[in-house]
């Protein structure tokens, strides 16, 4: 801003002394440079793109932004991304499966940040956030090949999709016995169509009625029913694996940290009749040590801290019929808390509280739980309600 | 005979179990990768059917058929279990 000034008044002075016939010119030039230079701080996007570009390379800022790794709001700016993410945009060579398998450490490793802004793009707070998943016995890691390994060979998806064969073979033949060029063409356009409704459809063998008998579209469907429905118990199985993740959430504004939160949890299925069968019910545990600001005290910062110990057991009482998602899942535990620092006046320094939560299902991965808690400490009820993100599906 | 390239490319996962069978051969894919086969110069319908990594949401592939550097037919599939039939019109 000086900058520009004073080059306006050297500007204003070499046209008065020796270029006085271009002072009109220079002026309205300069006049545009500055409107332009206020539509610029005023566009969101111009100034966040020069700090961001500070950051990382500009060229890739587009691609983080396409991807949800960044997004900016008003006076925000906030980054979520696994390692792997990350590394996929800078390098887009590394979907190769070899790669995949190799970078599954990164895969595991969520990191985040929220950044807030002030007029000047000066940091005012600042929200940084880990996730590991340090066991994962949620992705297959065997050599072999996942299918070859459960029955799920070539030669058993060709025989399960065979008769569609006949369907394909009756649609060439249509289309090879026309030598009209014109006709051609309207008859592979029309199947075209045919076949792209099919690709649209979740798998409807009916849609070749015309060239398939009721019997067969019922055995193609059987056989692929019986194929999928085998893949469908293997995702099962696999999704009630053990999950062990660490979690961090940090806090700083104000020129302090004003939370320092760290998480250990625990996820197991089990309950299934033999060792293939999907799990019934989910196992949970996890303990939290979180250090925060005192809100009653905001002259120090973290001088609360508060351990937390919570166990239990997790049912999905509800499925999605489409994608097997939970609708509503019911949750009883207990949870114990030690509050070692920071005890408010009349607060207890640990007490013990039986939980019983229902969580419904308001969008994908998004859940609305409603918690009823006794304390064991107090013998009061307390309810609670409140958005849960499902950050199990994080490393899926 | 002409011959027809095909073009598999597996993103975001390590397990898959893909067939691509067209004019009676049959292709299969566990990565991403290309095969070349020969094929009379007629129209095909070829058929993409398979399984992709049941642990990865995101899991995408991309199928090409390439006859020299002329693309005849593409698909991205999403789903993870899944058949396509794609037209494949042979010069």
């Amino acid at each position: 801003m000086k900058k520009n000034i004073i080059a306006f008044f050297v500007l204003c002075i070499l046209s008065k002394a020796s270029v006085a016939q271009d002072f009109n010119a220079i002026l309205s030039q300069k006049a545009e440079q500055k409107q332009q230079s206020a539509k610029d701080a005023a566009d969101q996007k111009i100034n966040f793109k020069s700090v961001v570009t500070n950051l990382i390379a500009g060229r890739y800022y587009q691609a983080l932004v396409k991807n949800g790794i960044i997004n900016q709001g008003d006076g925000e700016l906030k980054i979520k991304s696994t390692i792997y993410g990350l590394i996929r945009i800078f390098d887009s060579t590394k979907r190769e499966k070899t790669y995949f398998e190799k970078f599954r450490w990164a895969r595991n490793t969520e990191f985040g940040a929220g950044v807030e802004l002030d007029k000047n793009n000066k940091i005012q707070a600042f929200n940084p956030s880990l996730t590991i998943a340090i066991l994962n016995k949620r992705e297959y890691k065997g050599k072999a090949n996942f299918f070859d390994k459960n029955g799920i060979s070539p030669t058993k998806i060709e025989e399960a999709t065979k008769i569609l064969d006949k369907a394909i073979s009756k649609m060439e033949e249509e289309v090879n016995v026309i030598t009209d060029p014109e006709k051609r063409k309207e008859k592979i356009a029309a199947i075209a169509a045919i076949n792209d409704k099919f690709n649209k459809s979740a798998v409807d063998f009916s849609i070749y009625e015309k060239w398939l008998s009721k019997e067969e579209i019922k055995e193609l469907g059987s056989k692929w029913k019986e194929l999928t429905g085998k893949y469908d118990s293997l995702q099962k199985k696999l999704s009630g694996a053990p999950l062990l993740t660490y979690g961090y959430e940090g806090g700083y504004s104000g020129s302090k940290w004003n939370k320092l939160n760290n998480k250990l949890e625990f996820l197991v299925g089990f309950g299934g009749t033999t060792k293939d069968t999907t799990r019934k019910y989910d196992f949970y545990a996890g303990v939290f040590y979180d250090i925060t600001q005192d809100t009653l005290n905001k002259l120090s910062s973290l001088n609360r801290n508060v351990f937390t110990a919570k166990i239990g057991v997790n049912k999905v009482l509800f499925k999605h019929d489409a994608d097997g998602s939970s609708i509503i899942e019911v949750f009883g535990g207990a949870e114990y808390q030690n509050i070692s620092k920071g005890i408010y006046t009349g607060e207890k320094k640990d007490f013990l509280k039986l939980d019983l939560t229902f969580s419904f299902r308001l969008a994908k991965n998004l859940y609305l739980p409603f918690e009823l808690k006794y304390n064991a400490t107090t013998g009061r009820f307390e309810g609670y309600l409140d958005l849960k993100f499902d950050v199990v599906n994080i490393f899926k | 005979m002409p011959t027809v390239r095909v073009n598999v490319r597996l993103e975001l996962g390590s397990q898959y179990q893909i067939i691509i069978k067209i004019g009676g051969q049959v292709l299969h894919f566990q990565d991403s990768g290309s095969q070349t086969i020969s094929l009379d110069s007629r129209f095909y319908i070829a058929k993409i059917a398979g399984f992709q990594d049941p642990t990865n949401t995101n899991s995408t592939v991309f199928v090409e058929f390439k006859q020299a550097s002329t693309v005849l037919n593409s698909i991205t599939i999403d789903e993870r279990k899944f058949i396509k039939l794609l037209n494949v019109d042979v010069n």
